[in-house]
């Protein structure tokens, strides 16, 4: 391991602890203008990915995720599309819910704890619309004023937020990878930023492109052609810059786990396979279409088969695959995944075998970090229910969004209200470790002691040897004075699980006492050491 | 950071500050620029002679020419073969290879070989439909029948038959540039359109909704400020619209009485609380579009979806005022005639401003249609079918690649580079679909489907290569290039003079894939 330079970057608020082995530490380090307050600054990003599935056309929630406490009233509302309620996969956990028989690899990882559901995620005043409610979803503004609403997705709020100024200055050594990669034929709102798509599109990452073009002048005086030519120019650059960087990484990567031929389970192999090729884009977003079923999404003579379940069957196989993929490569612990639809469908179903645009419906994440269970109750299904009925939301979809910001991406909690543009709640749907959130000290503690931090001789003159121990990750070791001020950063990068040694050799730094701080996820350890004369 | 902070700023005060000349009739110079942007986007690209010919029309005339009446065309072609269905081929017994298939009703061969030669027809018609706008006369036609497309987004996937996306096809034709009123109703009982979104599934036992909130949202009224028809008002209307259904041997729609709900519908306060019965489906029919087109907000709606397709995307408070009210108005005036709101629009000071130029992205169709036809490149005819329908059908494909697919538009909505704000046309170009455009036009150059020397010397004699590189760029672009920008390309591809063949195609690639080739 290289001795670490000294990085005159920023230092994530998250590695901020509130005690230092006992000692407060903003005795020392929070006076305004202390050096370590300014390297605080903004949240630096950590290398969490998201990836989020679409499922384009409104998928039908009830026939995803089945009622079984209130199934006799779900068979009446819709018994021609309704699943066999001895057809439905049961649950490790509740005996109230269970999944559409087509899902079958989505009930063994539920069962070992890699994806939960959350019942009835919506939002008040469902829009039926597929245009205006998939808007809605991706940028989580449901208000009606047109004029005045976000245009902006809230992942490209997000990314916007962390990476300001993409995308001129990128990429760079922040972040040498596209923000974003959506595996379609276009951008989506949901990674939409001011006015630049915070994402790229790609559908062969394999795909060249070596145009250039130098020229950056306007000479028409026209503000609507020169920005059309300004996106352009953008997006030509950029385009050269990104695909070079995402075929590197494509070729380097590698997918070791099992997909069908289906058109997710492709999207999902290469999303693996860039992450395993080293990329640090922090978003993905994959597609399933042709959940808009009005008519025939089952088969007349077996109603756990058709349309809808072979969609449910390749979204359920896909995520398998995707999972052990990244299981498999030891990628895992960076992936979380979700999916989402613009609306669920109708509790009643209509005479073509299909349902009509509905409101809520379930969600599912799944990765090694989602809790374990079903949040929510089963949907409310009246006795007799009328064409109109809807399953009304208990979960607001923003507080999902809220809760991945928070306890995935690990963005404090005022942020998160500026993003996410008003206040919503936190879930219990992600684990704590993550984000060193809601962990159980004891554990924390016994797991912190458990890492190495020594540094030899101590005192030490011109020459020493620093040695940690990290559980994987990103890791930070800092040098902090006697007043608790930050004064050398030995390391500061992702590191894999393992012992490293950092040598010092003339630091420059006058004698006295300093403090050596390790910090990886939510553990940290300190020691004290001495510099001679 | 800096830079784009500032190139904002500076755009706000621009568009704060413009000018918007409204409707009145355009006043100023007649010259090559204003002809090719009249033509660039009432046309897919500009050709040399058409640019001529309509400068020594004055503007009046030009717009006239444009909406010369048109013929309908001739039905499609079999140009394929025999169909496979497993292991065994079929003919397709209706008709010959070579003869067309508009009126066949597929009903002559064998049961087992129809769907497959459904689809040979659907494929068949997506070439032809190419074809038709490879071969446009210098008309707004062909244009105006993309946006009907766009307009009423009829998927062949799902409508899955050849006859019907034929005949609703004809329609969009026939009506394009005609009552767009009338057309509305024609469509809400074509086959292809009840196909389409559930409308012959609409029933009174069981009413999908379907259709009839499309019909609202993206049809007619739309989902503006000012559009405030309710989650009562879209099942009113779908009760209003069941009992059509499809006649399975004649392909055409017939309204059943005994499906058709007879029951009084009652709307809101926006449509001025109008209730509909009597039961009989036509006139059901006919009282529904009446009342939707009885509210203003539809003719705005209208007029905002027109001017994305031929202006400018953005539409604020100014244009509002200035274009879209006084075309709405003019729609209403004209019992919902096209034509003259078009002509209007196209004549007026508003479309010739120096703000309206080159800032549209050029579509698919503007970009390898425009490509192609600036270029003089020989297109078969579409009746050389065995020659014409590959070459199609090799189009096409490129189109949808990148991605606007013919019969084919991603939704109900259409192409959200129409719709889909904040960036509307910017959608059209992205890290996906820009190096298929790169791919399209190099290819063209590289194996001289352009022919570059032949272009070259249409132009005439030119002094020297920084005159030649000038003269070229400026047919090629509207968007113009600086000094810098000119001689930079003489600099690296031509710095000893006329170019040769080699040079000059490098001088051509470079130039159509320029960001500004983009720009119409």
């Amino acid at each position: 391991m290289n001795r670490r330079k000294f990085l005159s970057r920023t230092v994530p608020a998250t590695v901020m602890p509130a005690l230092l082995n006992g000692f407060s530490f903003s005795a020392y380090g929070s006076q305004p203008g202390s050096m370590l307050q300014q390297l605080l600054g903004p949240d630096l990003p950590n290398d969490h990915i998201l990836v989020l599935i679409q499922l384009h056309g409104g998928n039908d929630g009830l026939n995803t995720v089945i009622p079984l406490d209130v199934y006799g009233n779900y068979y009446t509302a819709r018994a021609n599309v309704a699943i066999p309620q001895d057809r439905v996969l049961r649950l490790d956990g509740t005996d109230k819910t269970g999944l559409h028989p087509a899902m079958t690899k989505l009930q063994t990882l539920f069962n070992n704890g890699k994806a939960n559901i959350v019942q009835s995620v919506g939002y008040d005043k469902q829009n039926f619309s597929h245009f205006r409610s998939t808007d809605i979803w991706m940028t989580g503004d449901d208000s009606n004023n047109r004029s005045s609403r976000e245009k902006r997705g809230w992942l490209g709020r997000y990314l916007e937020d962390v990476y300001p100024g993409y995308p001129y200055e990128y990429p760079n050594g922040d972040m040498p990878d596209p923000l974003a990669i959506q595996i379609s034929e276009a951008p989506t709102v949901t990674v939409q930023g001011d006015v630049f798509s915070m994402g790229l599109s790609i559908t062969d990452p394999n795909n060249v492109y070596s145009f250039t073009n130098p020229f950056n002048d306007y000479p028409l005086n026209s503000a609507d052609a020169n920005r059309e030519l300004q996106y352009l120019r953008i997006i030509t650059d950029k385009t050269k810059v990104y695909s070079d960087i995402i075929r590197a990484a494509y070729n380097k990567g590698a997918n070791r786990g099992t997909y069908d031929e289906t058109s997710l389970a492709r999207q999902l192999a290469i999303v693996a396979r860039l992450i395993s090729g080293g990329l640090k884009t922090r978003v993905y977003t994959v597609t399933l279409g042709g959940f808009d079923t009005h008519k025939k999404q089952v088969n007349p003579g077996d109603t756990s088969t058709g349309g809808h379940a072979e969609l449910l069957k390749s979204l359920s196989a896909g995520i398998s695959a995707f999972q052990d993929d990244l299981e498999k490569q030891q990628l895992d612990d960076r992936v979380l995944g979700m999916t989402f639809s613009e609306f669920g469908r109708r509790i009643k179903s209509n005479a073509s075998m299909g349902t009509d645009h509905g409101a809520a419906a379930p969600l599912i994440l799944f990765g090694k970090h989602v809790k374990k269970g079903v949040l929510g109750k089963s949907p409310d299904i009246p006795a007799e229910v009328q064409v109109v009925d809807n399953i009304p939301f208990q979960y607001d979809f923003r507080s999902i969004y809220a809760t991945v910001l928070e306890r995935w991406f690990c963005v404090d909690k005022t942020k998160i209200s500026q993003l996410m543009l008003k206040d919503y709640q936190s879930l219990p749907i992600i684990g704590g470790t993550p984000c060193g959130l809601d962990d159980d000290i004891e554990e924390v503690n016994e797991q912190a002691d458990k890492m190495i931090l020594k540094f030899w001789p101590n005192p030490y003159q011109q020459v020493a040897t620093l040695q940690f121990s990290t559980p994987g990750g990103k890791t930070v070791v800092q040098q902090l004075n006697a007043l608790g001020q930050l004064v050398r950063i030995h390391a500061m990068e992702t590191y894999p699980a393992g012992t490293f040694n950092i040598d010092i050799y003339e630091d420059q730094l006058p004698s006295g006492m300093y403090f050596i701080r390790l910090q990886t996820g939510n553990l940290q350890k300190v020691i004290r050491v001495i510099k001679a004369k | 950071m800096d830079r784009r902070s500032f190139f904002r700023a500076q755009t706000r005060t621009k568009s704060n500050f413009r000018v918007q000349a409204g409707m009145q009739p355009y006043g100023g110079a007649w010259t090559r620029d204003e002809v090719t942007h009249l033509l660039k986007r009432t046309l897919f690209g500009a050709r040399e002679t058409d640019i001529q010919a309509f400068m020594a029309m004055d503007p009046q005339t030009a717009i006239d020419a444009l909406f010369q009446p048109q013929p309908m065309p001739s039905s499609p072609l079999r140009e394929y073969g025999l169909v496979g269905v497993e292991e065994f081929m079929y003919d397709d017994l209706g008709v010959a290879v070579g003869q067309p298939w508009g009126d066949d009703m597929n009903v002559t061969s064998d049961v087992q070989a129809r769907p497959a030669i459904n689809s040979a027809r659907c494929g068949s018609l997506v070439k032809w439909m190419m074809g038709q706008m490879l071969h446009q006369q210098p008309t707004i036609h062909e244009k105006m029948v993309l946006f009907m497309h766009h307009h009423f987004s009829v998927q062949i996937g799902e409508v899955d038959d050849a006859t019907m996306c034929y005949r609703h096809h004809l329609l969009l034709r026939q009506y394009a540039l005609g009552n767009i009123r009338e057309l509305t109703r024609l469509v809400s009982k074509d086959p292809a359109m009840l196909r389409h979104l559930n409308g012959y599934l609409n029933s009174k036992k069981a009413p999908d909704e379907n259709f009839a909130r499309e019909l609202q949202e993206l049809m007619t009224v739309g989902k503006g400020p000012d559009s405030m028809y309710t989650e009562g008002d879209v099942i009113a209307a779908a009760k209003v619209l069941t009992g059509w259904r499809i006649n399975s041997e004649t392909k055409l729609a017939e309204f059943s009485a005994g499906e058709h709900d007879t029951s009084t519908k009652q709307f809101s306060g926006f449509y001025g609380g109008i209730s509909i019965g009597g039961g009989d489906g036509d006139t059901e029919l006919a009282a529904l579009i009446n009342m939707i087109f009885g509210v203003k907000e539809t003719a705005r709606f209208i007029c905002r979806k027109l001017y994305r397709w031929f202006v400018y995307h953005r539409i604020e408070s100014d244009v509002e005022t200035a274009v879209i009210q006084p075309l709405a108005d003019l729609l209403i005036a004209e019992n919902y005639e096209l034509a003259p709101v078009l002509k209007t629009l196209l004549r007026s000071e508003h479309f010739y401003e120096t703000a309206h130029r080159a800032c549209y992205i050029k579509n698919p169709y503007d970009f390898i249609i425009g490509t192609l036809r600036e270029f003089n490149v020989p297109i078969p005819a579409l009746g050389d079918y065995s020659q014409s329908y590959p070459y199609f059908q090799s189009l096409a494909r490129q189109g949808s690649r990148m991605l606007m697919e013919l019969f084919q538009p991603p939704d109900v909505s259409g192409w959200p580079a129409y719709y889909q704000e904040p960036m509307f046309y910017e959608m059209w170009v992205n890290s996906n679909s820009l190096p298929r455009r790169a791919e399209f036009v190099d290819g063209l150059v590289d194996d001289g489907v352009i022919d570059v020397r032949a272009y070259v010397n249409a132009l005439g004699t030119q002094p020297d290569v920084r005159s030649l590189v000038e003269t070229i760029a400026a047919r090629l672009l509207q968007y113009p290039l600086s000094d810098n920008s000119i001689d930079y390309i003489v600099n690296r591809f031509s710095p000893g003079g006329m170019p040769d063949d080699t040079k000059l195609k490098d001088i051509f690639k470079f130039i159509l894939n320029l960001p500004e080739y983009h720009l119409c």
